[in-house]
């Protein structure tokens, strides 16, 4: 029956437009699912994320898929006419499956099936209507490793412009090596930033290596400052590079955003937020290479202390940029380790040149320092009554009001801060000041 | 009947057209379609190409009555329906109908536009009715009943140009060319010779039940719903009024006035029927739809100003519309 052989065709062809939908389909997907399990897997977004943009994805992609499907699938009249076209029918076939047959003369619809069965034996449905891979496919496939491909080159291009805190280990681990006793904890040091490029390890794990290592450094920073040993300073910088990749671990499991590889973006949004939130990139216990070097007991030298008035001020000024001041910092604390080997003759200088013990720490702006605090420093400014009362702390004003100033007092010897005439007002200046006012 | 014999006449006659007419085998098969299909045929052409000729030697094919009317200024409505006349016979005299040359079965209104539109109009209840009114009383006409009229493109002075209205009630309009050099060369051997030889009755002399049959024959012949479709979608589509995402095509709107009456369907669907008998089929195909299309809407569409100051065609409407209406 003519009828029968195109309802036949209709659903091979059907069939056909269910693997095109499928294969249409499936690249993105694939795609999708690998980007998916990637950002999953490096701790990029968490479970409820993935959970919350795959499932409308996968939705949306399945109801894309069943239209496209639908759209493409051919109904009874459409496989009537690719039957007519391939034997060149004339419109029997067509004619056959869309036609009333109540309504036609019987004899004449008895012909004209006639007719179509003379034609229909020259067809061979699986021979003359092959599967062929669609147009629709290879698009697909093209689009799904367009995007692949962007992906990739985005997370090139995040690598190069954000360095990877294990770029900072590794040369800390070449600087380490040569020291004999220290040649163990290179080579861990050394491992430990090869494993944080693998990016099979899951976050949790990259953070306990980083925990035993520093655990390492610490015990032997601990050995060495016992020893008063002079490579402390590559120690304290190991211990504080690997302290921001354990805090950049935490702040990118955290957000789930910020940046492309887990590493890199860790360190540059905890860097950040540190100094948005403190006016400086380090935690309580963190130390820059500059405080570790005023902590062992030498002034900064002179390159130093610009390059910190540098970093202050750029403290002060760019506070919500996060991104750029954890790489400010990254970059500061590598300029360090250059100078560190490059300039020598300063440190030796610097060894040669006995100096007081360092201040543990500056107190941070609104910090009341406690009386008698190890290192603080502090400078009493005694004020005329007039000045003090009249003050608003903006410039000019006696001049508006036509006061003339006394002379100041301000560089007057201060009174002792035990003695009862002592100025109430304190003022705590860095380290750096103290000289002048001397 | 059945679809071969059909076939087997409609060949013969059309064969024995084409013995006096050369060429023109489309015009003839044409006529023979717009025939059997129950309508009439307005055919243009210059003088002295044969349509006349044509005209006379299918009708005797046919064995059918005939009549010509040459339409003139002064021809007078009941010279074509005929008139009441006084008659006497056994001393008493009585008015009697004597019918016209319309009461044939085969009528050449030849270069109709020549007459005045009253007597055009008098041809009109003739065509589309099939039956003659005169002072109050109605005669019908014979069955089969065919009026073919000519009209000359060229002369158009003291012509009056049929109305749209009467333009619509013919089935097809057709279009005879001159012919080309081989074939005038034919015409030139068949016409100078010792004699002319005419075209013979093909059709017995019961003809004319045998056409009645044909013609319902022609009507039950298989038509899909898609292809219907598709006829309807191409006349609509001639309406400069139909949206843009209704299968309008930017020709139409531009050049049309007026797009085709439902009678052109009409006359598609029956000339579609017809052409596919004619091929052997008894269901219509995509192909004779398209194949009838011209002739069933050329005389359909209302050029607007803009056409006629280009020189734009109905034909070539209708090629635009072909082309940009999908079949599926």
């Amino acid at each position: 029956m003519p009828e029968t052989l195109v309802v036949r065709l209709a659903s091979h062809l059907k069939r056909h437009a269910l693997w095109d939908a499928l294969l249409w389909f499936f690249p993105p997907l694939l795609v999708f699912s690998s980007i998916a399990v990637f950002l999953y897997h490096s701790a990029w977004v968490g479970r409820e994320t993935l959970i919350v943009v795959a499932a409308p994805f996968v939705g949306l992609a399945l109801l894309t898929g069943f239209l496209r499907f639908r759209a493409v699938a051919p109904l009874r009249r459409a496989a009537a006419h690719l039957i007519d076209e391939r034997v060149g029918g004339k419109d029997r076939f067509i004619t056959l499956a869309t036609i009333q047959p109540s309504l036609c003369p019987p004899f004449l619809l008895a012909r004209l099936r006639r007719e179509a069965s003379g034609l229909m034996r020259h067809l061979d449905l699986a021979g003359d209507f092959p599967y062929r891979i669609k147009r629709s496919f290879f698009q697909s496939l093209i689009g799904s490793l367009s995007v692949v491909l962007l992906f990739l080159l985005f997370q090139q291009i995040g690598s190069i412009f954000v360095p990877a805190p294990d770029n900072e280990l590794a040369p800390l681990a070449q600087k380490l090596s040569p020291i004999p006793r220290f040649s163990e904890l290179a080579r861990s040091l050394e491992m430990l930033a090869a494993r944080m490029r693998d990016q099979g390890l899951s976050a949790a794990e990259k953070r306990s290596l980083i925990r035993e290592a520093l655990k390492r450094v610490e015990s032997q920073l601990a050995a060495e400052r016992q020893l008063g040993g002079a490579a402390n300073d590559l120690l304290n910088q190991a211990a504080g590079a690997l302290r921001g990749m354990e805090q950049g671990l935490e702040e990118g499991q955290e957000q789930g955003a910020g940046g492309l590889n887990n590493d890199q973006t860790g360190k540059g949004k905890g860097s950040g937020k540190d100094s948005g939130q403190k006016g400086s990139g380090k935690e309580p216990g963190e130390l820059s290479a500059l405080e570790i070097k005023e902590q062992k007991g030498g002034q900064p030298e002179r390159g130093e202390r610009q390059e910190m008035g540098r970093k202050q001020a750029g403290k002060n000024h760019g506070g919500g940029e996060k991104d750029e001041s954890g790489k400010e910092k990254s970059d500061e604390v590598k300029g360090m380790g250059k100078e560190e080997a490059g300039g020598k003759g300063g440190k030796r200088m610097e060894e040669e040149i006995p100096r007081g013990k360092t201040a543990e720490r500056f107190l941070r702006p609104g910090e009341q320092g406690e009386k008698g605090i190890k290192g603080a420093r502090f400078v009493t400014v005694e004020l005329p009554e007039e000045e003090a009362g009249g003050s608003t702390g903006e410039g000019g004003l006696g001049k508006r009001r036509g006061f003339r100033p006394k002379v100041p007092i301000s560089n007057a010897p201060l009174r002792p801060p035990d003695s009862p005439d002592a100025a109430p007002e304190k003022q705590p200046l860095p380290l750096e000041y103290r000289g002048l006012i001397r | 009947m059945e679809p071969e014999k059909y076939r087997e006449q409609f060949s013969s006659l059309e064969a024995e057209v084409r013995k006096v007419i050369v060429d023109h085998a489309d015009v003839i098969r044409k006529i023979l379609i717009a025939f059997f299909s129950g309508g009439h045929v307005l055919l243009e052409g210059v003088p002295g190409l044969g349509k006349t000729l044509l005209i006379k030697s299918l009708s005797r094919a046919l064995g059918l009555s005939f009549k010509r009317v040459q339409f003139t200024p002064d021809l007078m409505p009941s010279d074509i329906t005929g008139t009441q006349v006084l008659t006497e016979s056994d001393g008493r005299r009585e008015f009697q109908f004597k019918q016209g040359p319309i009461f044939a079965q085969v009528v050449l209104a030849d270069e109709i536009n020549r007459a005045t539109p009253k007597t055009q109009s008098a041809v009109l209840e003739a065509m589309e009715e099939r039956q003659v009114t005169v002072f109050g009383e109605t005669y019908p006409l014979e069955p089969p009943f065919m009026v073919l009229a000519t009209q000359n493109p060229i002369e158009l002075e003291g012509t009056y140009p049929l109305p749209e209205a009467q333009l619509d009630r013919f089935f097809f309009k057709l279009l005879v060319s001159s012919p080309a050099p081989e074939e005038l060369m034919e015409i030139l051997h068949r016409t100078t010779g010792e004699a002319l030889q005419g075209a013979s009755q093909v059709l017995p002399n019961n003809g004319a039940e045998i056409i009645v049959e044909m013609q319902r024959l022609l009507r039950q012949v298989l038509m899909a719903p898609p292809l219907e479709d598709y006829v309807v979608r191409l006349v609509h589509a001639t309406h400069p009024a139909a949206k843009k995402g209704d299968g309008a095509v930017p020709e139409v709107g531009e050049y049309l006035r007026f797009g085709s009456s439902p009678r052109g369907a009409q006359a598609i669907i029956l000339g579609a029927k017809g052409n596919a008998l004619a091929e052997g089929r008894v269901h219509v195909s995509y192909e004779d739809i398209e194949a009838v299309i011209y002739p069933a809407l050329r005389h359909r569409l209302i050029l607007n100003f803009q056409a006629e100051a280009e020189n734009v065609g109905a034909d070539q409407i209708l090629a635009a519309v072909i082309k940009k209406v999908p079949r599926d």
